[in-house]
């Protein structure tokens, strides 16, 4: 797994350049801005918490505001990958034990915050589920450009079918060569049934054709170069 | 880096049209290519092991033989039996057996001639059978030829030309045995119908004979017809000969009564100057003459008489006679018929009884096979052939690679690109993350 900020350590790589463009795309996938943003796959290791954390960094980048909140109870990795503690966070806000302004914590990414997932509880579907949880998210939206939610995967457990009716937004990552289609049609079906507005989908590990792959780093490299020639 | 839309839609639309797209082959062959690769390395190594150090070399060692006495064709046989009877019926029974090339090959791989390679080499010392011999050895012809290649393998290559060469030799003599038997199995048949043939035809001649020398055989019925109708036709000129004198006879009575009527009966005779009437002399003598002519005539008419009646009872018998003649003479002629048949069967019997002695004294194997090219011993292994077998195995190494590589892209059901995204989950693909490389990570 990738858990790794690429976009913060190396800005210049092409992964980092990979999530501006993801960034620039998801600009133009609704036609008015997306607040609250839940990301989630059909099955796990499909790369959503890293694909969350560097997106967050793109578009901290771009001078916004971007909360990332790790939805994911039943296997939390944000606080990991920001290098932050995780004694308290979104768990304690649902149980009404904190309040937001107690668990937010500052990245070393700036303009990145993050929620992290707090204690595990022994029913994360019921306790997002609750009327708390709904009302948590536009809140959040309030002080943020964007809001970032990571949760856990889309056939296992009903979480994240049912975060994805609070949000005003999601995408489905999907890692090309492991992602079963069987469980992406199933995803499907969830998400409709639910009523999920689904923004798009990222294609996580792509393989490029040698071809491809050396105008790839051609055409990024010519990049490069433009952006150094403009520093 | 996101696919535009229209592209997306585009890909979809040629997976619908169901366009087999070179580039979706080539990207499955270059996905799998070490699967490709490993089976074909793995196949021609395994093929150099086997050919190097597992399989033991073969020689070949090879006999030619020419056929000089084959059929041109491959039918079996001969044609069939018609016309001319007896005499092709006596040539199928008696010819040398009609040889086809394939007939010879045939024979070059049965038991019994594998049997006798085995007896002259000593070999079954070794613990070879007529049948594990016969494996080694193939015979073939030489197609549009009358040549039969024989060709021995061998893990060695001097007991592979000795063999050869023991077969070859070992077929001359076979044949020649064969054909001997084939022979001697035809003179043995002749002989014996041509004595039972003697036998008849004698007992036909006797039985002619016998005919011929009976009492009244066919030449004492012709002789005694012969007699008789010499008889009838003297007779009968007789008959034609007294007739002609009765009817003389007759004129002349028929004259002399004429004559006598106009004759007086007396005349007046001056005797004496006395006219005396006496009987006319020329009366008297002419009616002497009379008749003695009527005697004469009486007589001859009744040998005329006489001579018919001897003609009727004449021609009555010749005609029993004939009667006789025709069947006797028919008879004969049937026995006659009888002997003449068999004893032409006779001679064409023992005609063939001398030509098939002739032919069995000749040598078919040597005359009718001839070795054209002895073996020599084979210097280099003809098998395994090393660069084929690696070859081929490479050949199919990369066949059953590629076969492979297809199959698990058939099996493998995972999302493979944007286009899969697009179909399976109904949303476009906003973005693409590549693989994080080493150098991404640099830690």
């Amino acid at each position: 797994m990738n858990l790794y900020l690429v976009s913060h350590r190396h800005p210049k790589s092409p992964a980092a350049e990979a999530f501006r463009t993801l960034r620039t795309s998801l600009a133009f996938a609704s036609p008015e801005p997306v607040r609250t943003l839940l990301v989630t796959s059909a099955a796990p290791e499909e790369g959503k918490s890293t694909i969350v954390s560097n997106l967050a960094v793109a578009l901290a980048q771009a001078g916004k505001r971007v909360l990332v909140v790790d939805a994911d109870l039943r296997k939390p990795q944000q606080h990991r990958i920001f290098d932050v503690p995780n004694h308290r966070g979104l768990t304690n806000i649902l149980v009404g034990e904190a309040e937001v302004a107690d668990v937010l914590r500052a990245t070393p990414v700036p303009g990145v915050d993050l929620v992290s997932s707090g204690p595990i509880p022994p029913n994360p579907a019921e306790l997002l589920d609750s009327e708390r949880a709904r009302s948590l998210w536009p809140a959040l939206a309030a002080q943020y450009d964007c809001v970032l939610i990571d949760s856990p995967p889309l056939v296992a457990v009903a979480d994240s079918v049912i975060l994805s009716t609070q949000v005003e937004g999601v995408l489905v990552v999907v890692r090309a060569g492991v992602t079963r289609i069987d469980l992406l049609r199933e995803s499907r079906a969830l998400l409709e049934k639910a009523g999920a507005r689904v923004l798009g989908a990222i294609l996580n590990e792509v393989r490029h054709a040698p071809r491809d792959y050396r105008y790839y780093y051609y055409y990024h490299s010519e990049q490069k170069r433009r952006a150094s020639e403009e520093e | 880096m996101g696919i535009p839309r229209n592209e997306v839609i585009d890909q979809e639309a040629d997976l619908r049209e169901g366009e087999i797209d070179l580039r979706q082959l080539l990207r499955v062959l270059r996905k799998w290519a070490w699967v490709i690769a490993l089976i074909t390395v793995v196949a021609v190594i395994s093929a150099a092991v086997l050919s190097y150090f597992v399989l033991d070399p073969v020689y070949e060692a090879q006999v030619t033989l020419m056929v000089t006495q084959a059929l041109p064709t491959t039918q079996p046989g001969g044609q069939p039996l018609q016309g001319q009877g007896l005499d092709q019926l006596m040539s199928v029974l008696a010819r040398l057996p009609q040889m086809t090339l394939n007939t010879y090959v045939g024979q070059l791989t049965s038991e019994s001639l594998m049997q006798r390679v085995l007896d002259a080499l000593d070999l079954d010392r070794q613990g070879y059978t007529a049948r594990s011999l016969a494996g080694l050895v193939q015979a073939k012809n030489i197609k549009d030829t009358n040549l039969i290649q024989v060709t021995v393998s061998h893990t060695d290559p001097h007991l592979a030309a000795e063999i050869a060469n023991a077969v070859s030799r070992q077929f001359v003599e076979f044949v020649s045995e064969q054909n001997r038997e084939q022979m001697a199995k035809s003179v043995e048949f002749l002989e014996k119908q041509s004595a039972e043939v003697e036998g008849e035809l004698k007992a036909a001649r006797q039985k002619l004979h016998d005919f011929q020398v009976q009492a009244r055989g066919v030449a004492v019925v012709q002789q005694e017809f012969d007699s008789k109708s010499a008889d009838l036709a003297r007779m009968q000129s007789e008959a034609v000969q007294l007739g002609v004198a009765i009817d003389q006879l007759q004129a002349g009575v028929r004259g002399l009564q004429e004559t006598l009527a106009s004759t007086p009966r007396t005349v007046m005779v001056e005797e004496d100057g006395k006219k005396i009437e006496r009987l006319n002399d020329v009366y008297i003598s002419l009616s002497q003459m009379l008749e003695q002519k009527q005697v004469e005539l009486a007589e001859k008419q009744a040998r005329l008489g006489s001579t018919r009646r001897f003609i009727a009872q004449l021609e009555a018998d010749l005609a029993d006679l004939q009667a006789e003649l025709v069947d006797k003479q028919a008879q004969e002629s049937e026995l006659r018929a009888r002997v003449d048949q068999l004893n032409q069967t006779y001679q064409t019997l023992l005609q063939k009884k001398t030509e098939v002695q002739i032919a069995r004294s000749i040598n078919l194997g040597e005359t009718s096979i001839l070795v054209v090219s002895p073996a020599y011993i084979p210097s280099r292994a003809a098998r395994p052939n090393r660069q084929l077998n690696m070859a081929v195995s490479g050949v199919l190494g990369v066949m059953v690679g590629v076969m492979l590589a297809f199959l698990l892209e058939y099996l493998d059901n995972t999302v493979k690109g944007a286009e899969d995204v697009q179909r399976v989950l109904g949303a476009p693909v906003i973005g693409n993350v590549p693989l994080f490389t080493g150098a991404d990570r640099g830690r």
